[in-house]
Parts: structure tokens; C-alpha cells; sequence
């Protein structure tokens, strides 16, 4: 009756994992994730704790004392630098949507099949002995259970674990649990989200189950620890259990256990299918790296008291210490807690068993079969067909084969070994990953080739150390082989390798395995060269910190297909509506509407090929695209500009190049405030020379007069005897040259003023008629002197009124009327002097007809003190300042000052000033 | 905590760890007797175990 009901809870228990799962998935497809937090990624990690922990961590504690704990002491330290390593392998696999440790490996290794595929065996091999683990626990406790309580009288037969008849019915059972429940549907999502919920609350019933039963034995049984260790410290062969000595553990093997076990948290396959592949944040790691080791620490906190305490109990009872945890409480005869302490070890197993088959399935998928059929061309990508539910078997398939594996070694192997040294085998074998899977992390120099040599020397010698030595004990092997050698060749036993004795055999194989894994895996790697596909996956893993989002990709591949045919591909693998899903987010984001694209770009088909990777793994997707796609081979200069990106100066050139940027722009804003500055400075020093120009020109001019007044002025001084005229002569010089000078400064001062903008302006209303007349009549003194006929000629018809100050005004005219007169020729001079009203603007011209300005002089003659004509042909008629305050006057009115000339024909000066608008 | 020195904490923490819970250290514990009932060794360990575990979490979660 007993076995009904623990039959029907056990069914209840595993009906409310799937009841989680789906729930799990129902609020992951609407968007509110279960897992999505640090406390459920730290349960979920808890599969590390299996049935292993929960039966087996007792009965190694009764043989070997603290001998249990090095496994949790690893994981705990490595937890240490999860925020390192960890948190590299999800970033890593998150940006390589990675499927899998194997999947993993072969993708940092140049996408090579033949490196998933062998990881993908050893994952399976060396975790065939830990399934077999889990399935002598269940049918052991089961057993135990199924005969309560004839199983707890003294004379009950001696216990054996399990009849082969038992674990058969649960390879059977978990077999068809792990399908039913890990291979439900083709998981195309990142996350597998009810699954990580199911197990997190896996961990809790464990821990909830094996704390109950500690409280239970340690509290009710017991008057707590002190009892139970003050009895057991009586007792010598209880009390030994406390310390490291020959009999428990030494610091040999405490040492190696350790490390073993840091190695294993990161490789076991569930262990990266949780940590890793189901990570959803990469700041859940934070928590975890604290909340996992206490979940260790608290779950064997009970080890050593529930082990000691069964020792007692049991003396003169036949018990295997394995299953002291669920037969203390049948001891106690406590039903209720016996049937939870059952469901605990279920929960411990299965989530054990699920995580893994999933995770090996998976792996035997995607980098062992497709890629296998997709090259026996089994499979073709090309043709049309479901290729999914063709996945979704081979994983069916594979998880009924592992399980099935499992239950052979089972059956191979010493059934009563204790738990602990048939899952250290299997944590033996995935150390082996460490080499090539650490190296490919931190060193881009390892190779595809050495780290193929390095897994299979290493697995080479783990398979003839630990799992063939340990079927001797059913005639695998025969004693005399373990004792003297194959051949009786000593050096070759295969617990002590080349006469090795000091270690034991986990240790021993570990060494040996694990030097010869990373001498092959280095040494080959150094040898050999890696493809150019290598070197970019290389980069990509190592310095997967500076690829920060998907898009930064570099494309070491080169081809071309038709949109298409990759349409046609990913729909056999992701279905229909997912295709057109991702395929029209694609085209969103790149701006493209791909029904109306014909040629699909680099980018297109690495994105396809990425979306390949989360169904199928990176070596499977990479022969899948490969199959419809042209493929191009890269020339080397294009190998050479990509190896140029993707090599380790990369990181570096990134930095320099924004560094470049900055500096460029910098270098850009201070260019165009140097040009300013150069301008400005051209312009100073313009300024600058045209002022010392000025100066000395101004003294020069200044000179002139005074020199020839003095000159007159000394020669009065020194002949006061001169002769009356002359001496008259020489004074109207000195008036002449006086008057020149004020003339002179007063235009200096003018002009001074005049630039400085402090001229003082009378603006009025002037009628240059009146104006013209006027200045003519001024002039005509001048000009009757050199015999030069004034002649004026102004337009009557319309008032000639403009705003201006009429005395400025009259200063231009003046200006350019002696100017006229003065370059006029004597006797036969004729100045012309006209205005005209025009299109709303005043034009005065005054021509005359002397030699005219040449070209170059037009263009010098309004600058200061510059003037027309040969130097060499006496001394300057005028100032030179004339025009240049002439032009400053007219352009304050809004005007402007011109001459037209031709050498030979005399020359017209012309001002205009603008009319008033009204008029 | 700077944030740029809890690498550096974590790196020492864990070799720290790597110490306490190997030998020799450990031996200078490996002794038979009780202690509050409970034997040196286990005592050590665990106490070990969750200091270490304590100040894993005060590096990550303590706020500068």
C-alpha cells in the first residue's frame, strides 16, 4: 500500500514540474518573465546539487569525514570571479548565440564540426557515469521505500542497492520524463524559460527536503549537533572523521578535489546550460556569485551530523551509507518525512537528468547530427521538408539513447561504488574542456587543430584511468591489469601511469589527463596556423568586451544569395510565421523591404546564419547557409584588411580611432580658429604696414615743406644784405610751403577723423546744382591761372536735391575739380563738368583731357598718399589725400567714387549719390 | 567601494580563499578536539565559508 501512494506522489510531483514549465512558458510568451531575476538564476543553478549531494555527500562524510566538501569548496571560490569569467562566457554566448558547451567550442574555433561533434561525444561519454549515478540513487531510495517497512527490520536480507530490475523501470520512467518534459517542442528561443522554473523550484524542494531531514535527525533523534559530535568523538572510528588523516581525506586529494570541482561549475553541461546559455541579465551574476555558495553552504550543513548519526543507528544494521538520509527517517519510523525525503532525491535527480539531456541532447543535435547529415547530404537544406520536427527527434532519440547509456554503465560497472566516486569520473571528464575552452576565452593564439589534439589526448587518457579501470570490477578489465599493466607492462597501470603512485585515482588521472590535454592543446596551437575564420572567431571571443551589440560584426565571409532561397531555408528550421517575423524586423531596422529585394547582402545572410545558430548551433548553421549560398573566396588583401580589424589591435585602433575623431574635430575647430587668427593677423599686420606706410609717408610729405622753408628761411636769416626782391620771392616760397603744410596736416587730420568714424556730419538737404555752380566758380580762378576752360553742363529737367553735408560735399568737388585743372594741360586744358539724375541715384563727372591714369594707377590712386603719374618726374602735385577723403565722404553718404580712363585721353572722375526715395 | 577596485577585491578575496581552505593552513586546525560541540575542523570550515561567502556579497552589493 505504501508503494501506492509513494507511486501516485511521485506522479503528483512530476506533474506539478510540468504544470511550472508550462506556466513558466505562458508568461514568457507574453512578456513577463518568471526567471528574470537574480534569486531564480541562483536556484536555478542549484542543479549543481544532485543526487550526488543529496544521498551521495552522506555516504562519502561516513567513509571519507570532510572528504565531501571540496566539492562545494570549488564552486564557491570560482563564484569568486564569476563576475569575470562567467560573466564573459554569457556575453560571449549571448553575442554567438551559442546552443551549447560543444556548440561553444566549435565556434571559437573557426565554426568546425568536427570539434562540436567531439566535444559533443565527451560531453556525452563522461557524463554517462553521473546519469548512471542518478539512476542508482532513485532506484536505490526507491527500492528502499517500495519494501518499507520490511526493509527496516533487523533481519532484512543485507541490503543491495537496487535490483537490476528496479533501475531498468527507471531508466524507463526518467527516460520518458526527460522527453516528455525536456524535449516538449523545438525550442527556438533564447531562453528555455519554464524549464529554468521548474528547476529552481527542484532546488527548493531538495534543499527544503534535505534540511527536514537534517532538523529531523539532528533535533528529534538527537539533542542537536553537540550530541550527536560528543558521542561520535567517543568513539575513535567515528572521531577520525573529524580531521584529514590516512583514513578520511588527505591534503592531496583535498587540493585536487577542489580544483576538479571549479573546473566542473563552469563545464558540466547543465551547469553551463543554466549559468550561461539561460542567463538574462548579465548583472544576475552580482547575486549569484553569493547566493549560489550559500545554497551550498546551507544544504550540507546537516552532512557530517545526518553521516555520523546514521553510523550510530546503523551499527549492527545492514545500511549503505549512500542512503542514510531516507533511512533515518524509516529507521524513526516517520512515514510522512521518509515519503518527502523520497521526493527530495527525485527532485535532485531529475533536475539533474532533465538539464543534462536537454544540454546533451541538444549537443548531439546540432554539432554531432546535422552537421553529420547535413554532409551526407541525409539532410538538405535546399529542398523543401520539416526539418524541425527531423531535430526534434534526433533530440527524442538522443535522450533515450544517453539514458539507456546510462543504465549500461550502470549495469557495467561496480553497482556498489559509492556515489560520490562514480560522479567524480564524470567531473574528471569535462575538467577536460578547461584547456582549450579557458585558452579560446583568454588566448587568441589557440588553434582549432591544437585544441582538437589537447581534448583528445586528455580524453584518451581519462577513459583508460577511470571509466575502464572501474569496470574491473565486473570482468571489464581483469585484476591483473589494474595490478601489473596491460601485458604486464608496470608503467602503464592505469591508476598509476608511469609508476605514479602518490596520488589517488581521481588526482592521478586528473594530472595525467589534464597535462597532457593542455601540453597537446598549447604546444599543437603554437605549431600550427589557424584560418583566417579562426582568427576572427578568436577575436570575437577574447575581446568580445569591445563587440558590444550584435551589429558590430566583422564579416569574415563573403557570397551571395537570393533572398529567397534564405527565406525558404530559415523557414524549414524556425517555421513560417518566426521567419517572417525576424525577416521583417530585419528589414525594419535596416530600412530594406526585402519581398522587393532580390540579392540578399553579406548582412542579411550572417544574420540568417546567426538566427541558424540558436536553432541548430554555429558549426550546423554555418554548412546549412553554406548550402544555399555562393560562397566567394576572399582575396588577401581583403583577409589582410579584415585580419587587420579583427587582430588585437582592434580594441586598441577603436580607442585611437574615437580618440582620432576627438582629436580631429578638435584639430578642425582649432584649424578654422586658426584661419581666423592667421586672417586677423594678415589683416594686423596689413593694417600695421599700411600705418608705418602712413607714418612715413605722412613725415615725408611733411618734410618736403618744412625742408624748403627752412632752407628759405635760414638763406633770409644768414644774408640779412639780400636784395629786396628776392627777398620777397623767398618769403612767398616759405607762405606757399606753410600754407601747404596746414593744408596738409588739416587733411591728415581729416582723413584721421574721417576713418575713426569721429567726423563730425551736417546732414542737410543740398541742391547740388546750386552746388556744381558754385565750385566751378571756386575754381575757375585756378583754372583761368593755367589757361584751362571750365565748361559745365547740368541736366535741367529735374531737381538735383540730396542729404548730405554740403560742406563735405563741396570738399569733393573742389577735390576733383583741382585735380582736373592740375592734370590738365596748360593753355589748351579742358575740364568738363556735368550731372545727371539716373535710375534714382545723382552722377557728377568731371573729365578732363589730360594724359589719363594707366590701369595700375586707377587702382592706387584712392589709397593714402599714393599717387598717379612718375615719381621720378619732380616733386608730388598734390597731397594724396585728396581722393582717398574724397571716396570716404561720398561712401558715408551711401555713395561711391570711380574713375574711368584711358593713357592719353584724360580721365573722368565720377561720384554718385543716392536721390531721395520720395522723389 | 570604487567600482573599478571590486575587481581587484574579488581577485584577492578569491585568492584569500584559496589559502584558508587549503593546506597548510588548514592544518594548523586539523586537530581532533571540540570546540562549542562541535570538532576544530568543521568549525573552521564552515565558518570560513561563510565569511567568505559574506564578503562576496558585501564587494558586489555594498554601494560605493
Amino acid at each position: 500500500m505504501f508503494g501506492g501512494v509513494m507511486i501516485a506522489v511521485a506522479l503528483l510531483y512530476l506533474g506539478v514540474l510540468f504544470a511550472i514549465a508550462y506556466y513558466g512558458d505562458w508568461r514568457a510568451e507574453r512578456g513577463r518573465s518568471l526567471i528574470n531575476n537574480p534569486y531564480v538564476y541562483a536556484l536555478s543553478m542549484g542543479v549543481y546539487c544532485t543526487a550526488w549531494t543529496y544521498y551521495g555527500s552522506v555516504g562519502r562524510a561516513a567513509s571519507s569525514g570532510l572528504g565531501f566538501l571540496p566539492i562545494y569548496i570549488g564552486p564557491t571560490l570560482i563564484a569568486i570571479l564569476w563576475w569575470f569569467v562567467l560573466r564573459k562566457m554569457v556575453r560571449i554566448s549571448r553575442v554567438n548565440r551559442i546552443t551549447t558547451i560543444a556548440d561553444f567550442m566549435a565556434s571559437r574555433y573557426g565554426k568546425s564540426t568536427s570539434l562540436g561533434g567531439l566535444v559533443t561525444v565527451i560531453a556525452v561519454v563522461g557524463i554517462i557515469p553521473y546519469i548512471s549515478l542518478q539512476l542508482n540513487a532513485v532506484s536505490a531510495s526507491f527500492t528502499l521505500l517500495w519494501n518499507y517497512p520490511q526493509s527496516m527490520s533487523a533481519a532484512a536480507e543485507p541490503f543491495a542497492p537496487g535490483s537490476l530490475d528496479t533501475a531498468l523501470w527507471v531508466t524507463f520512467g526518467m527516460a520518458a520524463f526527460a522527453i516528455l518534459f525536456g524535449a516538449r517542442h523545438l525550442d527556438v528561443t533564447e531562453h528555455h524559460e519554464g524549464l529554468v522554473a521548474a528547476i529552481a523550484f527542484e532546488s527548493i524542494v531538495k534543499l527544503a527536503a534535505f534540511l527536514a531531514v537534517g532538523f529531523f535527525v539532528t533535533f528529534a533523534l538527537f539533542n542537536g549537533p553537540a550530541e550527536i559530535f560528543g558521542l561520535a568523538a567517543a568513539d575513535p572510528t567515528l572521531a577520525q572523521l573529524f580531521t584529514f588523516n590516512a583514513e578520511t581525506i588527505n591534503a592531496s586529494e583535498w587540493g585536487w578535489l577542489t580544483f576538479l570541482s571549479m573546473l566542473a561549475i563552469l563545464f558540466l553541461p547543465r551547469q553551463f546550460q543554466m549559468a550561461v546559455l539561460e542567463n538574462m541579465d548579465e548583472t544576475h551574476i552580482r547575486k549569484a556569485s553569493w547566493l549560489f555558495p550559500l545554497y551550498l553552504l546551507v544544504i550540507n550543513l546537516f552532512v557530517l551530523p545526518i553521516a555520523l548519526a546514521g553510523l550510530m543507528i546503523f551499527r549492527d544494521r545492514p545500511m549503505d551509507a549512500d542512503l542514510f538520509v531516507l533511512g533515518l527517517p524509516m529507521a524513526a519510523g516517520s512515514e510522512t518525512l521518509a515519503l518527502f525525503v523520497f521526493i527530495g532525491g527525485l527532485s535532485a535527480a531529475t533536475s539533474m537528468v532533465i538539464v543534462d539531456t536537454v544540454a546533451l541532447s541538444t549537443m548531439v543535435s546540432n554539432d554531432l547530427m546535422t552537421p553529420l547529415l547535413l554532409k551526407l547530404r541525409i539532410l538538405r537544406p535546399s529542398e523543401r521538408g520539416d526539418y524541425g520536427s527531423v531535430l526534434l527527434a534526433i533530440r527524442r532519440i538522443a535522450i533515450a539513447v544517453i539514458m539507456m547509456l546510462g543504465y549500461f554503465y550502470y549495469l557495467l560497472t561496480d553497482t556498489s561504488a559509492s556515489l560520490v566516486s562514480i560522479g567524480l569520473i564524470s567531473f574528471a571528464a569535462v575538467a577536460q574542456f578547461a584547456p582549450s575552452f579557458l585558452g579560446g576565452v583568454y588566448w587568441k593564439g589557440g588553434t582549432r587543430l591544437g585544441a582538437l589534439t589537447g581534448l583528445i589526448a586528455g580524453f584518451l587518457v581519462w577513459g583508460y584511468t577511470l571509466p575502464l579501470a572501474a569496470t574491473h570490477s565486473i570482468g571489464g578489465v581483469p585484476d591483473d591489469f589494474l595490478m601489473n599493466g596491460p601485458w604486464g607492462i608496470g608503467w602503464l597501470r592505469p591508476h598509476n601511469l608511469f609508476g605514479l603512485t602518490d596520488l589517488d585515482p581521481v588526482a592521478h588521472s586528473l594530472f595525467w589527463s589534464l597535462l597532457v590535454n593542455a601540453g597537446a592543446y598549447v604546444v599543437v596551437s603554437l605549431a600550427s596556423r589557424p584560418s583566417v575564420l579562426e582568427q576572427g572567431q578568436a577575436s570575437r571571443f577574447v575581446d568580445v568586451f569591445d563587440y558590444s551589440a550584435d551589429s558590430d560584426v566583422v564579416f569574415l565571409w563573403r557570397g551571395t544569395a537570393t533572398v529567397e532561397s534564405l527565406r525558404s531555408l530559415l523557414e524549414r528550421f524556425l517555421g513560417a510565421a518566426r521567419t517572417e517575423r525576424e525577416l521583417n524586423d530585419y528589414g525594419h531596422r535596416h530600412g530594406i523591404d526585402l519581398r522587393k529585394t532580390l540579392q540578399a547582402t553579406p548582412e542579411l545572410v550572417q544574420h540568417a546564419e546567426r538566427l541558424l545558430s540558436g536553432v541548430m548551433g554555429a558549426a550546423s548553421a554555418r554548412v546549412a547557409i553554406a548550402s544555399v549560398v555562393q560562397e566567394e573566396r576572399l582575396s588577401m588583401d581583403e583577409v589582410l584588411r579584415l585580419l587587420d580589424e579583427t587582430s588585437q589591435v582592434r580594441a586598441y585602433s577603436r580607442q585611437l580611432e574615437q580618440r582620432t575623431q576627438q582629436l580631429e574635430q578638435k584639430s578642425r575647430e582649432l584649424e578654422a580658429a586658426t584661419g581666423e587668427l592667421r586672417a586677423a593677423n594678415e589683416r594686423l599686420q596689413e593694417l600695421d604696414r599700411l600705418k608705418d606706410d602712413f607714418i612715413s609717408t605722412v613725415t615725408h610729405e611733411l618734410r618736403t615743406p618744412l625742408t624748403s622753408i627752412r632752407a628759405f628761411a635760414e638763406i633770409l636769416h644768414d644774408n640779412p644784405d639780400l636784395a629786396a626782391d628776392r627777398r620777397i620771392h623767398f618769403l612767398g616760397i616759405v607762405l606757399k610751403e606753410s600754407e601747404r603744410l596746414t593744408r596738409l596736416i588739416n587733411q591728415v587730420l581729416d582723413l584721421a577723423k574721417l576713418e575713426a568714424g569721429a567726423a563730425e556730419w551736417n546732414t542737410i538737404e543740398v541742391d547740388m546744382r546750386a552746388l556744381i555752380g558754385e565750385a566751378v566758380k571756386a575754381s575757375s580762378g585756378m583754372a583761368d591761372e593755367k589757361g584751362v576752360q571750365l565748361t559745365v553742363e547740368v541736366d535741367d529737367a529735374q531737381p538735383m536735391t540730396v542729404w548730405a553735408d554740403r560742406d563735405r560735399v563741396m570738399q569733393v568737388m573742389l577735390n576733383l575739380l583741382s585735380n582736373a585743372v592740375k592734370f590738365s594741360p596748360a593753355k589748351r586744358g579742358e575740364v568738363h563738368v556735368s550731372a545727371e539724375c539716373n535710375d534714382g541715384w545723382l552722377v557728377v563727372h568731371v573729365a578732363d583731357n589730360g594724359e589719363g591714369i594707366s590701369a595700375e594707377d586707377q587702382k592706387i590712386i584712392f589709397d593714402k598718399f599714393r599717387q598717379g603719374g612718375d615719381r621720378r618726374l619732380g616733386k608730388p602735385q598734390g597731397t594724396g589725400l585728396g581722393l582717398p577723403i574724397s571716396a570716404q565722404i561720398v561712401a558715408h553718404f551711401g555713395g561711391r567714387l570711380w574713375v574711368e580712363s584711358e593713357p592719353g585721353r584724360g580721365a573722368t572722375f565720377s561720384f554718385m549719390l543716392p536721390l531721395p526715395a520720395d522723389r | 567601494m570604487l567600482p573599478n577596485r571590486r575587481g581587484q577585491w574579488l581577485i584577492v578575496l578569491f585568492v584569500a580563499g584559496c589559502l584558508l581552505f587549503g593546506f597548510p593552513l588548514m592544518a594548523l586546525f586539523n586537530q581532533p578536539q571540540l570546540a562549542v560541540g562541535v570538532p576544530i575542523t568543521v568549525l573552521y570550515l564552515f565558518s570560513i565559508w561563510f565569511v567568505v561567502i559574506g564578503l562576496t556579497w558585501l564587494i558586489h552589493e555594498r554601494r560605493n
